[in-house]
């Protein structure tokens, strides 16, 4: 009996020790959340982990922020894709399933999911490393974590809040937190990512790709502008500017290629998604998506509206409705240069590369096209003679009923007789294009400076000095003065046509109350007939284009798309349904529940 | 008469960790590829691909064993020690299953495993052998098995079902069970079209490439947005309509010897399963790695005069895609009854080689086969036993080998 109690007391005490957590051993041969980021090489890993998460793209090899920029009055995209169905609001068939919002939550929160989990993480290490070191790693953590949450709250409005990794028990628990007090923690993370790079003596754009003090000053202004805080907008941009660190690099289209982005003349590009030479992938396919497919190899899906093109002012520095050197027989002549550097248009001649290797007359590989729309022919530069050739039969051309502005190769409709050329690099390979997409650049914090001081009717010599350094690099004439309303309505329109393409105009249009406005407009293009041109627009009070009934009938229009945003729900895009399926305490936003 | 007789019993508790993750309560930080446009873990500083490491699953510090409960009462007996019978019923109820559960995704981490819910599997065994010997020469075994279980999810605390398109979990349902929607056979004519609930949002057109058409499979309207049968054919009208559990499993092994003839015979079979057809097996012309064709089932298509066919109107491969969603028309019978194995073999007496001369010490000629027969309701050519079948398999083998032992 005794042999017997004793076993049986050996195997209760083996039972008891199964519940022990001594069982619950940390893995030796891998990086366990419990033991990683003891060190600055641990940390290093960690952080790279966060850039990644703050590389946005859409499908097709597509920069997220360029394919929601076809959701604004600025672009389009093809017919029936995720961004033309949130363009067309009422329109069309905008629906809470929609995968461009979906794509953005999920790519905006596990940006700042790996954040959360680096700067919790990396406490662990805080003896291992300088502190010049850490301040620097955890301030570029905070630049980056704010960098989620701003475009969420510019997206979503009251954001899914939290700073920490979350304990399992809150992850489906969690509610919302209002914008407000989001912005006014990122004010202090942003602060203190500005001191911390300030205490490693960051240089001002550390590496190409990376962020720095004044993406963590400009990415404050932006929030501030968001809540309409134009004081510490003006306050951040005005440390930015003071700073001497950065400038406006003179070849403005430098700014769009890989050549130019690496030479960063005068530090203008601050914060840039980069993209590896050394691997295939992942690419940039802004050339692929944007060339016109009289080019080569080409599957152009997202072009320039009217609105956007008709923006630009007159190389007199007047808007098109009041400049005397705009001739709407010849809308590309007499235009501020931003015009033919960010779209081309009927006549321009075009330089794309989209071949790997020669196939001469025409691809050397480079291909030299003029743009046309208007006959069925095309114009390509013959290597051999130096000449362009005329060459029968033109997709692009409007008379053609298979053109992509008409049914498309793909059967879907296309753009309205406009390309984009801002992001061709024909130095390179369209189809493994490395060119970055810019996330900020020097002349944002210009622009923000200008339109908070204007906000905060502080109209002095600096927001004329500010503004026109962007404007007088294009060649566009100083501004000298105006009322407010006046110069409102310019620093909005220099910001339309000098980041056109770039991923500002949604929340611009946001927070100026003009999505609704903006995007509420039939979708018209070029005039039929040059000969007989339609008439130029008029602008209303927000300095927007207005078209009338006679202008709209002798303007290609084959989409038969109006977009419709009028209702006040599309001030902000709907919580993807999933989310809201598994937390209750999400309330879905107004308008779309 | 019972020469033996048992009657136990038994209940016991086992763990169960098998995951493919090793350390679910500690998730590692690991790396993953970019795959456009889903984010990997590396960033491209400088145009420089470089190496980084993030969390990419969800811990669970709470995980625990999925743990099994198992009871079971049997009853073993002989009788004139030659027949013997054992029973058995049994239950083993899941706790705690190991499962991944979807998380919202502002976590922005893989879902992590939990334990969810309960399962269970109730059946019973009923086996029986024989074994006598007729005569000094003859001797028979026959042992003869049936047994059957059925599956049933309990419960799956915080989510309705777990949804893996035409398959789901749910409780009171057996695990991954088809989902999806009732078919009533066949539209009869355009009447019936016209008359029949509207299917998948298409009314009756008389566009022939448009909506549904006669010959094509008609779906039954069960429910709709309010639970109710609503005049539509649409998401709402599916239900779980069948799983591949199988039922009343049997098999039966003989073996007699008569002198120096040994026979050994095994089948076994499944009463009662389902089994769902797709690919190029439900398709005509269906191709996925090879040149499209017709299998020579599908000539049983309907027409007018067949209403009663196998198949739906011939259409080209892509076209009619209303037939091919996930119904009950393509959940067909695969019960069975096989041939699994005969042998038969001739020991040659010891005492022939010896009055022959033959200086052999031993030998043996034998002739067996393999799948010889199978009574099946399954299409040609397709093994009842394969899962969710859609033909592009290798076929079952039928084996026969003819040999001859020889000992020196």
């Amino acid at each position: 009996m005794k042999k017997i109690s004793s076993i049986l007391l050996f195997t209760a005490v083996l039972v008891a020790s199964g519940c022990n957590k001594f069982l619950d051993r940390q893995p030796l041969d891998s990086a366990s959340s419990a033991t990683f980021m003891q060190t600055e090489a641990e940390m290093n890993l960690a952080l790279n982990g966060v850039y990644a998460a703050a590389f946005w793209q859409f499908p097709n090899n597509t920069p997220l922020l360029f394919a929601i920029e076809s959701t604004t009055d600025l672009a389009i995209k093809r017919t029936g894709n995720a961004e033309d169905q949130v363009a067309m609001g009422d329109g069309g068939p905008f629906l809470i399933g929609n995968s461009l919002p979906g794509t953005s939550w999920n790519q905006a929160y596990k940006l700042v999911t790996r954040a959360n989990i680096m700067l919790d993480g990396m406490t662990k290490g805080q003896g291992n490393v300088s502190a010049a070191r850490y301040a620097r790693l955890r301030a570029e953590a905070l630049v980056l974590r704010a960098w989620g949450y701003y475009h969420i709250m510019g997206w979503f409005g009251d954001p899914v809040y939290f700073r920490k990794p979350l304990d399992p028990s809150e992850y489906e628990t969690i509610g919302r937190t209002k914008v407000a007090t989001v912005v006014a923690d990122l004010y202090r993370d942003l602060d203190e990512a500005a001191t911390g790079f300030d205490q490693s003596s960051a240089a001002p754009v550390i590496e190409y790709g990376r962020v720095n003090k004044g993406v963590a000053l400009g990415l404050k202004a932006r929030l501030a502008m968001l809540i309409k805080d134009y004081a510490t907008a003006k306050a951040a941009t005005q440390t930015v500017i003071s700073s001497n660190a950065y400038g406006l690099n003179p070849r403005y289209t430098d700014l769009f290629m890989l050549a130019g982005q690496r030479s960063n003349v005068n530090r203008e590009l601050m914060y840039v998604q980069t993209y590896p030479t050394d691997i295939l992938n992942p690419q940039n396919w802004l050339c692929v998506l944007t060339i016109p497919r009289q080019v080569g190899t080409s599957q152009s899906s997202h072009f320039p509206s009217q609105q956007l093109v008709d923006l630009y002012e007159g190389r007199d520095g007047q808007r098109i409705d009041q400049s005397t050197v705009y001739n709407q027989a010849a809308p590309s002549q007499n235009r501020d240069r931003r015009l033919a550097w960010t779209v081309y248009m009927q006549g321009d001649t075009m330089v794309h590369n989209t071949a790997k290797s020669p196939s001469l007359p025409y691809v050397q590989p480079k291909e030299r096209t003029i743009f046309n729309i208007y006959s069925n022919t095309r114009f390509k530069f013959n290597w051999n003679t130096n000449q362009f050739n005329a060459v029968a039969s033109n997709i692009d051309w409007i008379g053609f009923l298979a053109s992509p502005w008409f049914a498309g190769t793909t059967g879907s409709s296309g753009g309205v007789g406009y390309v984009w050329r801002k992001y061709v690099d024909s130095t390179q390979y369209s189809w493994e294009t490395k060119t970055g997409y810019i996330n900020m650049r020097y002349a944002e914090i210009l622009l923000t400076y200008t339109e908070a001081k204007i906000e905060l009717g502080e109209t002095d010599a600096t927001v004329l000095s500010a503004i026109n350094a962007v404007r007088s690099r294009a060649g566009q004439p100083a501004v000298t003065g105006g009322s407010a309303a006046e110069l409102r309505n310019l620093v909005r329109r220099e910001r339309a046509v000098e980041f056109a393409g770039e991923g500002l105009r949604l929340i611009d249009l946001r927070r100026w109350d003009l999505y609704a406005v903006a995007n509420s407009m039939p979708v018209v293009g070029v005039s039929l007939n040059p000969a007989d041109p339609a008439e130029r627009p008029s602008f209303d009070a927000n300095g927007l284009p207005v078209y009338s009934a006679a202008s709209i009938t002798k303007r290609l229009k084959t989409r038969a798309q109006t977009r419709v945003n009028t209702n006040p729900k599309y001030k902000l895009w709907p919580i993807p349904q999933g989310e809201i399926d598994k937390n209750k305490n999400i309330t879905q936003n107004p308008g779309w529940q | 008469m019972f020469t033996f007789g048992k009657l136990r019993g038994s209940w016991g508790v086992l763990g169960n960790q098998a995951l493919p993750e090793i350390y679910p309560f500690a998730v590692n930080f690991g790396t993953s590829t970019y795959s456009n446009p889903i984010n990997g873990t590396n960033n491209y500083i400088n145009n420089i691909n470089t190496l980084g490491y993030a969390l990419l699953d969800a811990p669970n510090p709470n995980i625990t064993w999925e743990q099994s409960e198992q009871a079971n009462i049997g009853l073993d007996l002989t009788i004139k020690n030659n027949l013997t019978l054992t029973a058995e019923i049994y239950r083993r109820k899941v706790d705690q299953m190991l499962l991944s559960r979807p998380i919202p995704n502002y976590v922005g981490l893989n879902a992590p495993f939990i334990n969810a819910g309960s399962m269970e599997n109730r059946g019973w065994e009923f086996s029986a052998n024989y074994k006598k010997a007729l005569s000094g020469k003859v001797k028979l075994d026959v042992t003869a098995m049936i047994s059957d279980v059925r599956n049933k999810v309990l419960t799956l605390p915080g989510v309705p079902f777990l949804d893996g398109g035409s398959i789901r979990t749910a409780p009171g349902q057996a695990l991954w069970s088809y989902f999806g929607y009732q078919s009533i056979g066949y539209f009869a004519d355009s009447n019936d079209v016209k008359n029949s609930p509207v299917q998948f949002g298409t009314a009756w057109s008389s566009n022939p490439t448009v909506g549904s058409k006669p010959g094509d499979v008609k779906y039954a309207d069960i429910s709709g947005p309010n639970g109710k049968p609503d005049g539509k054919v649409d998401n709402f009208d599916r239900t779980f309509i069948g799983n591949n559990f199988p039922r009343y499993e049997y098999s039966v092994n003989l073996n007699l010897s008569i002198g120096n003839l040994d026979i050994s015979i095994f089948g076994q079979g499944v009463g009662m399963r389902n089994n769902y057809y797709s690919g190029t097996g439900a398709v005509p012309f269906a191709s996925s790695d090879f040149a499209a064709s017709l299998l020579k089932h599908h000539k049983d298509y309907w027409t007018a005069s067949n209403p009663n066919a196998r198949f739906p109107r011939l259409l080209p491969s892509g076209s009619g895609g209303n037939n091919y969603v996930a119904s009950s028309h393509w959940i067909r019978d695969a019960s069975f009854l096989r041939l699994k194995y005969v042998n038969i073999a001739y020991r040659v007496p010891a005492s022939w080689f010896k009055k022959s001369g033959v200086p052999l010490s031993g030998a043996k000629v034998f002739i067996s086969g393999q799948n010889l027969l199978t009574l099946t309701n399954a299409w040609d050519g397709f093994d009842p036993e394969i899962n969710n079948a859609n033909a592009e398999f290798y076929p079952l083998m039928r084996t026969m080998t003819v040999g001859v032992n020889i000992n020196f």
